[in-house]
């Protein structure tokens, strides 16, 4: 039942992907103007122009041929796992996302996961604790953390990170994923303990509004179901008071949260760009918004794919999970 | 009925602190129940008949609280009195008398049930609590109890969700759960309301026989007087967080003593007592929660009212002829 589901969901999921990909397409090169014209200005700047180089790059893309055609060749090329080359590093867009994608996901689902580690708890004690001190205290901290912006508190968590390693004597760049000496260097272990030192500053600014964010949904979702007489029904039983708002409120509250999943997927790649750009880190997010400026036609359109094969993902994984919890809901039942 | 009561409220009273002022729910509530009796406790919303069983089940919740009184709950027979009053809501001594000797079902039986748990869970977490029995055994006695319901197919319905079962169904399940462990007190808070009539009598019906079944005592809670009249044994008629009258079922209705419980009477279609056959009201309302009424609480709607005493002094609950008890200036 659950996998002829999961496939029938995969196959509808083709067509629209490749409707999808075709608008990506097009909306792209809707702003006037195209590489080739942003080329020939960079040469212009810098003395020269070139015109046999330039030939060569509208010969070697199609640049000449209307937008549909130049669809069909990058989608031909994607269906061999060939994205394109980015125009602007001259380097395939697959390497460049392989080399980019592992710690954006590193950076979001850790972020997700320390979020509703942290905002679960908060956020029943919160709608236990109604209108007591401790629900206006975590009202008030909420929403300061709601209202500072992410940037302010990456360049506060960056003097902050740098003042500590001074007091002990150590050097510490705040900038970036890596320290200098694993920039550009392959995947390694020592890397990853590298990525592991820097990574803290974007995961605590990523997971500030958000974990305040969703401390007040569920704050909400479990009031509301706190009043519902199950909740009486079941501390009539005689059962523990703990165990009765865990074991039931709670339980109903949870499911709105899980469909959330789905939606927090595709942020993974840009939901957080003004920071990773601030904090200068190599994920993906500054990338589009450089491919975007500079009409880097595949690059943009690889990332923008990307996302969407993600939130199509995330659709699915939050519709199988709440069917799975919440027996009210079936699936592909009409 | 010789025996000894198996749940006796004396002098109860439940109050409100809130920033407003204080509400008095339940002021000074005194009744006693005994082993296969019934007893109805009828009034209009608000006048604190929920909240006096509530009180029992330490179900009050914070700003809310016993302020006076006992509430003394017998275990078995001969065993020493338990005073529920006295226990804190989450203690361990009165979680493990809820649910077991002293089960509660409540309205709105829709939305009684977790939406997201199977109906065999909720059944087998009150055997769980309050029995040694195994899993087995559990499974087992909780479906003899959907049997016993009236539920078919019970070993399938155990393990179905509640939105699988309509309005009067579930009813039943939640009276499956309450009466899983054999209490010795059943507090029923108005059970029918919100079920269709045919449903309605199916569950009174349920319960009386599942009552001389297991020697319960039923305190049943309404403010439908038909459903008082079919079930009940006696009767205590509330009014503002009193007992204003308290009689045997026959006697409440050949003779009601109190003018409020006439007026109430008056007030329901087809009633004998509306002299031009036209449906009767109660004139005025019933005060706010935070009002405070002098002498009298009914003073002010009671068509005999003795203005200078009655909105002056209040009256006494006390026994009139050997078997109405009544509060009202008109019998002292």
């Amino acid at each position: 039942m659950l996998g002829r589901y999961i496939l029938k969901r995969a196959l509808l999921a083709v067509p629209t992907l490749l409707l999808i990909s075709f608008s990506i397409f097009m909306f792209i090169q809707l702003p006037p103007g195209s590489y080739v014209e942003v080329k020939i200005e960079q040469m212009k700047k810098e003395g020269t122009v070139d015109m046999s180089e330039v030939n060569q790059l509208i010969s070697r893309y199609k640049l000449d041929q209307p937008a549909h055609v130049q669809y069909v060749f990058w989608m031909g090329g994607l269906l061999r796992g060939d994205m394109g080359e980015s125009f602007v590093d001259g380097r395939d867009v697959v390497d460049i996302l392989a080399e980019r994608l592992p710690p954006t996901v590193a950076i979001s689902v850790i972020t997700i996961c320390l979020t509703w580690a942290i905002a679960v708890p908060f956020g029943i004690f919160a709608a236990v604790k109604k209108n007591t001190v401790w629900d206006y205290l975590l009202t008030f901290i909420g929403l300061a953390a709601m209202a500072t912006p992410g940037f302010v508190l990456a360049l506060v968590f960056q003097m902050a990170a740098v003042g500590w390693a001074e007091s002990h004597g150590a050097t510490f760049d705040p900038s970036g994923l890596f320290s200098r000496e694993y920039l550009g260097e392959p995947w390694s272990f020592g890397k990853v303990i590298d990525m592991a030192k820097h990574i803290w500053i974007p995961v605590a600014i990523l997971g500030v509004a958000g974990t305040a964010g969703m401390i007040r949904i569920l704050r909400a979702n479990v009031i509301d179901e706190l009043r519902k007489q199950y909740v009486l029904c079941a501390r009539a039983r005689g059962l523990h008071p703990v165990l009765v708002i865990l074991r039931y409120p709670v339980r109903v509250a949870i499911n709105p949260m899980i469909s959330n999943i789905g939606l927090v997927l595709p942020q993974i790649i840009s939901g957080s760009l003004i920071i990773e750009k601030v904090l200068n880190l190599e994920t993906v997010g500054p990338k589009l918004l450089m491919s975007l400026q500079n009409q880097d036609t595949y690059m943009a359109a690889g990332i923008v794919l990307m996302q969407c094969v993600l939130a199509i993902v995330g659709i699915l994984v939050s519709d199988v999970l709440l069917s799975m919890i919440d027996p009210r809901i079936k699936f592909g039942a009409k | 009925m010789q025996k000894d009561p198996i749940l006796e409220f004396d002098n109860v009273a439940v109050e409100y602190q809130l920033d407003e002022g204080v509400v008095r729910a339940v002021n000074g509530v005194s009744y006693k129940v005994f082993p296969d009796e019934t007893l109805a406790i009828v009034g209009e919303s608000g006048c604190g008949k929920s909240q006096s069983s509530y009180a029992a089940m330490g179900l009050i919740q914070p700003p809310g609280r016993i302020t006076r009184g006992h509430i003394w709950f017998r275990e078995a027979d001969g065993k020493p009195r338990i005073d529920l009053a006295g226990l804190d809501r989450n203690s361990k001594e009165i979680r493990s008398i809820r649910g077991g000797k002293l089960a509660m079902i409540f309205q709105e039986p829709m939305t009684a049930l977790s939406p997201v748990h199977r109906i065999g869970r909720q059944l087998d977490e009150v055997l769980k609590l309050h029995t040694d029995m195994g899993k087995p055994q559990r499974i087992d006695r909780g479906c003899e109890m959907l049997r016993r319901v009236g539920i078919p197919d019970a070993r399938k319905r155990y393990d179905q969700f509640s939105f699988e079962f309509s309005g009067g169904m579930r009813q039943r399940i939640m009276i499956a759960i309450a009466l899983a462990c054999n209490p010795r007190v059943l507090i029923a808070d108005e059970p029918t309301t919100g079920l269709d009539v045919t449903i309605q009598s199916q569950i009174l019906e349920l319960m009386k026989t599942l009552q001389a079944e297991h020697h319960m005592a039923v305190v049943l809670i309404t403010h439908d007087l038909a459903v008082v009249a079919e079930t009940a044994d006696r009767v205590a008629v509330m009014y503002l967080g009193r007992i204003v009258e308290m009689a045997d079922v026959k006697t409440l209705f050949a003779a009601p003593k109190h003018p409020y419980t006439i007026a109430l009477m008056k007030s329901v279609i087809g009633s004998p007592l509306a002299a031009d056959g036209r449906l009767q009201t109660i004139r005025g309302s019933v005060p706010g929660p935070l009002e405070r009424v002098p002498g009298c609480d009914f003073h002010p709607r009671c068509d005999a009212c003795i203005p200078g005493l009655c909105d002056k002094q209040e009256p006494v609950f006390k026994d009139i002829d050997g078997k109405t008890q009544v509060s009202c200036h008109l019998f002292c």
